[in-house]
């Protein structure tokens, strides 16, 4: 009988000690210190850590959560992710998509950080005219980023971000701002006219990934791929049937393959066309810190040079 | 040290440690607890098993939109009892039944979700997150603890005896079977509130290596479930702490502590380590 009061009182007391913990933790929210002078940021992956990193400068605190080289469709947060998350004065993520689909990582993230979207969460494609997968037209194609005035618009809505949480910053902000715009505007403008010397049954870009939607239609190129999203059966025999008919139909001139993609469906389609593959080039992530394309600026640089000399094909 | 002081710190700061290190340790209790029957009665597998059967059950819960727990417990209690129905009701043995059963389940899963038409992937609620865990969730394993304690304290004779003399057991007048499927059900429960924390593949070494390391130390029972529920916590404690040092994933790195201890204790326990177990054999 006091075996069983003993373990009654156990169990009680177990569960009222974690019910008493969590309820009383909810309502003392003690906020976060504020004592840091610089603004912290959270992004979600490289290219937007560099677009902060080119408008915040010094006077920011960076991290970025998916590692370069990795893929951001899916993630699991580690634990200096969430701390960080939990202490940054505003986070910025891709959205369409990009870090909600698939296990929806970033909203879990969201959640356990206590912050909230559109308050110090950011998307920064906000504003841009949207694209939509072919094969479920109800999904958004996250891949704005490769299309630098949607590019601009990124380095917009981020600037403005960090104006409103650091107003005593908001002028140095917008001036970094504005010269790096000019840069991207720069390259825009002549990649804009730079495909026009090519034939068109020759401005084809065959890629693994058919993330170059928003890239064909600002520099008027046509994007062919194997599969459409990363997360798909990726080189099924349907696939690869229907991206063989499409280059016999045009005069590619050679392929290309994504840093972030295993290489082998495309050296498939390689050996059967008998076209060379040209180039790799970026989408998802950022080359490695001090690796050729390891800023948006050059990463977007390299893209446009390589498919541009590999449509030509020289 | 600097490292453990850090880890303190941030355990005051950050909510979702206090919330990882809660629910680790609640989940190291009770599959310490409950892993120790499954390892003396040689069930070791039943929770591997569990843990992927119960795949059905959350996308019917997702389907019908009732709490994902009720839906897992229901096909897990479903698969223990035709691992028990097929194996007693024909020549073939415990484990074979295991894996018929368990991996029909595990497909119909696969084909069940593939018609739940979530928006996000059903899948991942196999491959839980101890750094994501809720309120709610807290609040679940808090009682899951309170059920296999209450279970564990009220039928220990009967489980003592059943688990090292079932024969007898019955021949004592015990209900053997009811017993059975009453472990089960606690054993579905405790496997699906470890899947959302240390996820499928991780919840079979929290079930089994605190309980294994407790066996080589003792041969009470009484003593082995305390030893096993303090390894368990222990263990919870100490990976949780590597996981946030090192930015390692925090399930691998509880799991790994497990195995630490196992070894240590393999090597040094007195009674059944590999010294011992040598030196007697030496000595022959």
């Amino acid at each position: 009988m006091k075996k069983i009061l003993i373990t009654l009182l156990t169990v009680g007391g177990i569960i009222g000690g974690v019910y008493g913990f969590i309820h009383q933790r909810a309502q003392s929210k003690a906020q976060a210190n504020n004592q840091h002078t610089k603004l912290r940021v959270v992004t979600t992956n490289s290219i937007l850590e560099d677009m902060v990193a080119n408008v915040g400068q010094e006077r920011v605190e960076l991290y970025s959560i998916v590692k370069r080289g990795t893929d951001p469709h899916e993630y699991e947060p580690q634990p200096t992710d969430i701390s960080k998350a939990t202490d940054a004065d505003v986070l910025f993520h891709n959205g369409l998509n990009l870090e909600t689909g698939g296990n929806g990582w970033f909203k879990k993230l969201v959640s356990i950080a206590h912050k909230k979207f559109g308050e110090d969460v950011f998307a920064t494609t906000k504003g841009i005219k949207v694209q939509h997968l072919t094969t479920n037209k109800d999904e958004p194609d996250p891949h704005a980023w490769l299309d630098l005035a949607n590019g601009m618009q990124y380095v917009e809505n981020i600037t403005a971000a960090l104006q409103a949480k650091d107003p005593k910053n908001a002028d140095y902000y917008r001036r970094n701002a504005d010269q790096y715009i000019a840069r991207l505007e720069k390259l825009h403008t002549k990649a804009q006219t730079q495909f026009a010397d090519i034939p068109e049954k020759q401005r084809v870009l065959v890629t693994s990934e058919g993330a170059f939607k928003y890239f064909g239609e600002a520099y008027g190129v046509t994007p062919t791929y194997i599969w459409e999203i990363n997360t798909e059966s990726q080189g099924t025999p349907t696939q690869m049937k229907s991206v063989l008919a499409k280059i016999a139909a045009t005069d590619v001139q050679s392929l290309f393959v994504e840093t972030s993609v295993s290489p082998k469906s495309m050296a498939k389609v390689a050996q059967e066309t008998g076209l060379p593959i040209y180039a790799k080039i970026f989408t998802d992530s950022l080359a490695q810190k001090g690796k050729q394309g390891d800023t948006y600026y050059t990463m977007m640089k390299w893209n446009i040079d390589k498919i541009h000399a590999g449509m030509i094909g020289q | 040290m600097t490292s453990i002081s850090a880890f303190i710190g941030a355990l005051g700061r950050y909510e979702f440690l206090q919330s990882a290190l809660l629910t680790a340790i609640m989940v190291g209790i009770m599959s310490g607890i409950i892993g120790s029957f499954i390892i003396l009665r040689g069930m070791s597998l039943m929770g591997d098993a569990i843990s992927h059967a119960v795949l059905p059950g959350v996308a019917v819960a997702y389907m019908l939109g009732i709490n994902v727990l009720v839906g897992a417990s229901v096909f897990g209690i479903l698969a223990a009892v035709l691992i028990g129905f097929v194996a007693t009701h024909s020549k073939i043995k415990t484990d074979t039944s295991i894996g018929v059963v368990f991996s029909a389940f595990y497909a119909l899963g696969f084909i069940l979700i593939s018609m739940a038409e979530s928006a996000t992937n059903l899948h991942h609620i196999l491959f839980g997150n101890i750094l994501a865990v809720s309120d709610q969730d807290i609040m679940t394993t808090a009682i899951v603890l309170g059920i296999v304690i209450l279970f564990v304290s009220f039928f220990y004779k009967e489980l003592l005896i059943t688990s090292f003399d079932e024969t007898y057991a019955r021949t004592y007048g015990l209900k053997t079977q009811v017993l059975h499927y009453g472990l089960m059900l606690v054993l579905t429960l405790v496997t699906v509130s470890a899947l959302q924390t240390v996820g499928i593949i991780l919840v079979v070494a929290m079930l089994i290596t605190p309980a294994a390391t407790a066996f080589l130390w003792t041969n009470k029972l009484v003593t082995m479930l305390f030893l096993s529920a303090g390894i368990g916590a222990v263990t919870a404690i100490s990976g949780l702490y590597f996981s946030y040092t090192f930015n390692w994933a925090s399930g691998p790195a509880i799991v790994l502590m497990a195995a630490v201890l196992f070894a240590i204790s393999f090597i040094c326990a007195p009674k059944q380590g590999f010294l011992k177990w040598r030196s007697a054999k030496g000595g022959q």
